[in-house]
């Protein structure tokens, strides 16, 4: 018999009767027919689920049956099944979970796409107890920053065999999160990811699964902590893994630098002078003072690219407050925000360039660590955070696009939002992060030759993160580095009809569609359409799979 | 002006100058304390705006997926308002 291009693998411990009968029927009825079923009962003490299971691999020849001598745990069977499994790649599939009857077939095709792919992974939702389809996840393209702080891509994930077993299958010291780490494993060498944006997996709430409550699994979500921590000492990203106080599912990832390369920031400014609290202050003074003040990281200059005609009262100020650190460089000109990041560029030393505004005050005080943890990262060419304005509304959680025009994602939203699945809190890639506040390598800056004058005003951030993205680099949002951006909430930035169009004629073919977003999300939040995105079809909609090359 | 000058500066150095001190070191602190409460209130306001624009971008959207049922089905909103409504009367 020849070997499937699908192994499911299913461990099966105590399973409600119609629950389980429910899961294989809908692995029967997949129209994508070359798969098998890899069931292993760990040693369930109803004896009906064993006859159920029996009576299944007689009816169906694809369904395999092995029983364990003792109950060993999920990661124990799980490695049996994997063990049984002849497919390609394996399918993991709950014993209490269903399969949309076109789920192989997509992935199958998707697949078919990207020859390369070793890991697949599609949307999900949930089953409630009374039997409705509820809360749909729709998940962005592969975002490995995400997958740190969140276990997003979950079901239905499908990896190829002989990577898993590469990677010595199912871990048992992260038993309750062992899907996590095998994903984290498999993709840390994994030579493409590929998304399903389509509902192919239906996640059953029970009283007593994950599903239902972060309460009924808790030793689960430590689990994920800690296969999250081992990841990060693999690929040596320098970080502590702490978990939300609020909710376990959430991560954070706090910098644990070893050491402290040179970070040169540059802040343009006119010297204007903006209420900030109430109160007239010198904008660019209240930067760096919060600068100075605030941050524990120590080894920075700030560059400060002032106007021909700006006051030399600021500039002594300025030297009153940050001393040594402080370079001053005139700038001659028209107004050129591009040309004045860049000539700061040049006027510095840093290994990191850290571009920021004037009107930003520092909140964090690790804020420099949390981008240098980032920006080290050779994948990666940009970081931002989470800006809000002075009375704590959202600002920038990350740049994401509709119909090829950028837009920040839950603009003037209260402080405390915390998104679609969290995507406020969690740190995660977008292509593109606001110039307000953005750190790059000062390699990654000169290869891809700073910031455009194509764009003197705006845009010019949004310019440099595409053509970043275009190279086959990664930017990040960070949520856990917080300023503070006295920007008008008011009054929208300016943008000229040329700019808009100049973008969109620049970089048409890769923003069209938003790869950290999703076809059935608007703006960030599902589409309301979207909630019968379970019920599709294959035939009758067209769908797209996207890969993203390591 | 001049004049105006050397009619401050006795009060300011003169007897009353410890008294205007504390004077104006009290108008300085309710000064802040005003701006705090200020400051404290803004931050109110900010997450009541921010709530109504949450509610402001979710009514946006039912009303965006209205519109495109009424342009494919013409007279189905009014419908199934009609529908709605005629379901409250009955339950009150």
């Amino acid at each position: 018999m020849a070997a499937p291009r699908f192994s499911i693998l299913t461990p099966v411990y105590e399973t409600p009767g119609p629950v389980l009968e429910k899961m294989l029927r809908s692995v029967r009825r997949q129209s994508f027919p070359d798969w098998e079923l890899c069931l292993v009962d760990d040693r369930s003490a109803d004896p009906r689920i064993g006859a159920a299971l029996e009576r299944a691999q007689a009816a169906e020849p694809r369904i395999r049956v092995e029983r364990r001598v003792e109950n060993g745990g999920i990661v124990a069977a799980s490695n049996d099944a994997l063990a049984m499994a002849r497919g390609e790649f394996v399918a993991l599939l709950d014993h209490d979970d269903e399969l949309h009857p076109d789920a192989l077939a997509h992935v199958a095709e998707a697949i078919e796409r990207t020859p390369e792919a070793d890991y697949v992974y599609t949307d999900e939702d949930k089953i409630d107890l009374r039997g409705r389809h509820t809360m749909p996840f729709f998940k962005p393209d592969w975002s490995p920053e995400r997958l740190r702080t969140q276990m997003y891509t979950c079901h239905l994930s499908v990896l190829r065999r002989s990577l898993v077993e590469e990677v010595g299958g199912f871990d048992p010291e992260f038993e309750g999160s062992q899907d996590w780490d095998l994903v984290l494993r498999v993709t840390e060498r994994a030579r493409a990811v590929v998304h399903v944006p389509r509902v192919l997996y239906h996640w059953r709430i029970l009283e007593t699964s994950a599903a239902a409550a972060a309460e009924a699994k808790p030793w689960a979500f430590e689990a994920g902590r800690r296969a999250v921590q081992a990841h990060c000492e693999r690929i040596g990203l320098a970080a502590e893994v702490e978990q939300d106080a609020d909710d376990p599912g959430v991560l954070h990832l706090r910098p644990r630098l070893e050491h402290e390369p040179l970070v040169s920031i540059v802040i343009p400014t006119g010297g204007q002078v903006r209420d900030v609290r109430f109160e007239p202050v010198v904008l660019v003074l209240n930067c760096v003072r919060s600068i100075v003040e605030r941050s524990t990281y120590e080894n920075y200059e700030i560059v400060v690219v002032v106007d021909e005609d700006g006051e030399p009262e600021v500039t002594d100020e300025l030297r009153a407050v940050v001393g040594e650190r402080l370079r001053v460089v005139r700038f001659e000109g028209e107004f050129d925000f591009s040309a004045k990041i860049n000539l700061g560029a040049i006027e510095s030393r840093g290994e990191h360039l850290l571009l920021l505004n004037d009107d930003i005050e520092v909140s964090t005080p690790e804020w420099i660590e949390r981008m240098v943890m980032y920006s080290e990262r050779e994948g990666v060419a940009a970081v931002g955070g989470r800006l809000v304005w002075g009375d704590a509304r959202l600002q920038h959680v990350g740049v994401h696009f509709e119909h090829g025009l950028p837009g920040h994602m839950f603009r003037g939203f209260a402080g405390d939002y915390t998104g679609y699945m969290n995507s406020v809190l969690i740190a995660r890639n977008c292509l593109a992060v606001t110039g307000a506040c953005l750190m790059t390598r000062r390699e990654v800056f000169d290869r891809l030759g700073g910031l455009t004058s194509e764009f003197p005003v705006n845009f010019n951030d949004v310019d440099y993160c595409l053509k970043a993205h275009a190279a086959g680099l990664r930017i990040v949002y960070d949520p856990d580095l917080r300023l503070f951006h006295f920007e008008s909430s008011s009054r929208p930035a300016r943008v000229e009809e040329w700019e808009f169009n100049r973008l969109v004629e620049r970089w048409r073919e890769a923003t069209a569609v938003d790869p950290y977003g999703n076809p059935n999300l608007h703006l960030g939040v599902p589409r309301l359409t979207s909630y019968f995105a379970w019920a599709r079809r294959r035939p009758s909609l067209p769908w797209r799979s996207r890969s993203r090359l390591r | 002006m001049a004049e105006q000058v050397a009619s401050v500066k006795p009060l300011v150095e003169g007897e009353d100058d410890a008294e205007l001190r504390a004077e104006l070191l009290r108008a300085q602190q309710e000064i802040l304390r005003l701006r705090d409460l200020l400051i404290k209130q803004d931050l109110e306001l900010g997450a009541a705006k921010g709530r109504l624009a949450e509610l402001d971008d979710r009514s946006a959207r039912i009303a965006a997926a209205a519109g495109r049922i009424e342009t494919k089905v013409p007279g189905l909103g009014r419908l199934v308002g009609t529908a709605l409504r005629m379901l409250q009367s009955q339950r009150r």
